[in-house]
């Protein structure tokens, strides 16, 4: 028995003077190429890609003084100007409080009376009159910051309830789907098609519908996010157990372990760390959708920013986005800690 | 030797394979009329060339591999999908690649043996019973291991320690028979010949009958009471170490030792 006949059957005895190297590239990586290149222009054509050079460049040579102004400019220009200074008191008219009490304000606030101009039809001669009224306000410092605060708290709840339901769904659905420890080739079939169909319904459609299933709030965005997940984390799980290394599975199949047994002993512990990754990558972008989904009234952050944007608070809006922001940046810092811990 | 250990000596072979035939698809015969008995207790060498057919053998044995043809009794007992479980659980397997889940403890990898007569929260939470616990530490102080290497994640032990390892889980159920795929096939010359010592000298003292593969002819005359060549799928010696001439080993090898084309290394 050798071991050259065993490796080529075909080219065992050609001289080596008429072997060939296989090139890395040949005519097909060619054609291939300018196949995805014509596509490519055919798309930019529909994507009408040429109006963003030249609205780009119109933009620059207005920022630079080069042209009068912009589109981009315009659009863009006016909203910037209105959030600087961004909200972080809070004004409240006393007349909007419920029973106000103006010997027990709260902590740090205080009142602030204004003569405001209001313009109301006089029923006697029926026409518009002017009148000054003195209004009270009540003002916390810090009110709308710490509401803001809040909210996005609320998102990030969101985000973490919709990861656990989603990873606890994700397990045992994952050992159905994976194509070595599927029960059944039948139920193997279902469950990647039910994950394939999660995956493919967006956070923001299915929370449209759960809104109008459990009304606004919190619940239809930590569903909707989790549904989405499951989609994700379901498919990836599955294919880090097809994945996983097959000698530790055989030494605990023959001992006479059933399948759940080699799962737990031979497959867990290979496949722990990049579950553990999985599930923050889907945290972490749970907390991100989590405030886009509120767009749609399913709570949290996001409902604010909703609100704030089409009553034109523009300097309510930035003080939204300066949170998540500064929300995102760290939580990935607090992430990246627990992830060290942990793998 | 206990009583109930004589009577099975009394019922005959521990392991008889017979007729055994394997083609993997599209792959040429691998195992091609393979028949042999080994009885209680002997220590056996399946010893054969890289592809002969030694590990499909070890595993259709054990049933992890599915025969085209043949029959498979251990102690007496068919080897059939309904009876597939419990014979596993009668035989001991020491793997060439160990075998061992990285993460595991080396204390957890040899409870691990046990998995199949526990109920499954006690595998979720690696939570196994006492006498489980302490029959694991005895077994790893049997093999030559220390108290540090106890709750030692497997992926710190060195290759002999984590063969070790694999033989202490090979024997956590008192098992008749242990099926070694080269266990020593990966570790250095002084730590194969401890490793394989260590596996004989703990078969015999649990009278348990051994058939391990190996491509170490050196090894085989060592440690082996049995040697059975094995040679393309059938097995083309069967002796004792001192049968073993230069005319068996070139039956058992080929020719020369030398594997490779010989028109291709003198061009
Ligand atoms: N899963 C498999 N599928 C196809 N061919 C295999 C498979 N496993 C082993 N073989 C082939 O069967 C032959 C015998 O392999 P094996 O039993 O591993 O021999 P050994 O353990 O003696 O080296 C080899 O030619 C190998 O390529
Ligand atoms: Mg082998």
């Amino acid at each position: 028995m050798s071991d050259a006949g065993s490796l080529s059957p075909s080219g065992q005895n050609t001289s080596p003077a008429r072997w060939q190297v296989k090139p890395a590239f040949d005519w097909k990586t060619v054609l291939m190429v300018a196949a995805a290149f014509v596509l490519l222009s055919v798309s930019a054509q529909r994507m009408e890609l040429h109006r963003l050079s030249s609205q780009l460049g119109e933009f620059l040579q207005a920022s630079v003084g080069l042209k009068e102004s912009s589109q981009i400019g315009r659009g863009i220009g006016s909203v910037t100007q209105q959030m600087y200074p961004i909200a972080i008191a809070e004004r409240t008219p006393v007349s909007l409080i419920d029973d106000f009490d103006p010997a027990h304000l709260p902590l740090f606030s205080h009142l602030e009376t204004e003569q405001v101009e209001e313009s109301a039809l006089d029923p006697a001669t029926m026409q518009m009159t002017t009148k000054t009224v003195k209004k009270t306000f009540l003002v916390e410092p810090a009110g709308y910051l710490l509401y803001t605060l809040g909210k996005m708290l609320e998102t990030v709840e969101m985000a973490i309830w919709a990861s656990l339901f989603a990873v606890l769904m994700s397990l045992p659905l994952s050992w159905v789907a994976a194509r070595n420890f599927t029960p059944h080739p039948v139920l193997y079939g279902l469950a990647r098609s039910f994950i394939s169909f999660l995956r493919a319904v967006p956070e923001l459609i299915s929370a449209l519908f759960l809104v109008l299933a459990f009304g606004f709030g919190a619940i239809a965005g930590i569903l909707a996010l989790a549904l989405h997940s499951v989609g994700f984390l379901a498919k990836f799980f599955a294919e880090e157990i097809e994945a996983a290394d097959k000698v530790p599975q055989d030494a605990i199949r023959a001992t006479g372990a059933g399948d759940l047994a080699v799962l737990r002993l031979a497959v867990l512990p290979q496949v722990l760390p990049s579950y553990t990754a999985l599930t923050f990558y889907i945290l972490d972008r749970n907390i991100r959708m989590g405030t886009v989904i509120g767009l749609v009234g399913a709570g949290g952050i996001g409902q604010e920013l909703k609100g704030r944007y089409d009553m034109f608070q523009y300097d309510h809006v930035a003080t939204i986005l300066l949170i998540i922001f500064l929300s995102v940046l760290a939580l990935d810092a607090l992430a990246a800690k627990i992830r060290r811990k942990l793998i | 030797m206990t009583g109930m250990q004589a009577e099975r000596v009394a019922s005959g072979p521990v392991l008889t394979v017979a007729d055994a035939r394997k083609t993997y698809p599209d792959g040429p015969a691998v195992l091609e009329g393979v028949s042999l008995a080994i009885e209680p207790g002997s220590f056996c060498v399946l010893l054969g060339a890289s592809g002969s057919g030694k590990t499909t053998l070890l595993r259709s044995i054990i049933g992890l591999v599915p025969l085209d043809a043949g029959a498979i009794d251990v102690s007496g007992t068919r080897l059939t999908p309904k009876t597939l479980r419990s014979l596993r659980r009668q035989i001991g397997m020491v793997h060439q690649d160990f075998g061992l889940s990285a993460r595991l403890t080396a204390a957890q990898n040899v409870m691990a043996g046990t998995a199949p007569g526990l109920p499954m929260w006690r595998l979720l939470f690696q939570a196994y019973p006492k006498p489980v616990q302490e029959k694991a530490c005895a077994l790893l102080a049997r093999v030559g291991l220390e108290a540090g290497h106890v709750n030692r994640p497997a992926s710190g032990l060195s290759g002999g320690q984590k063969q070790r390892v694999g033989i202490a889980r090979a024997l956590i159920n008192d098992p008749k028979l242990i099926l070694a795929d080269e266990p020593v096939a990966s570790l250095d010359p002084q730590t194969a010949q401890d490793v394989m010592g260590l596996l004989r000298q703990t078969a015999k003292e649990q009278g348990a009958a051994v058939l391990c593969s190996l491509h170490q002819i050196n090894l085989s005359r060592a440690f082996a009471d049995r040697i059975i060549g094995l040679r393309e799928g059938r097995i083309v010696f069967d002796g004792p170490p001192g049968q073993l001439s230069q005319d068996m080993l070139a039956r058992i090898f080929g020719t020369g030792r030398e594997t490779f084309a010989p028109a291709m290394a003198v061009a």
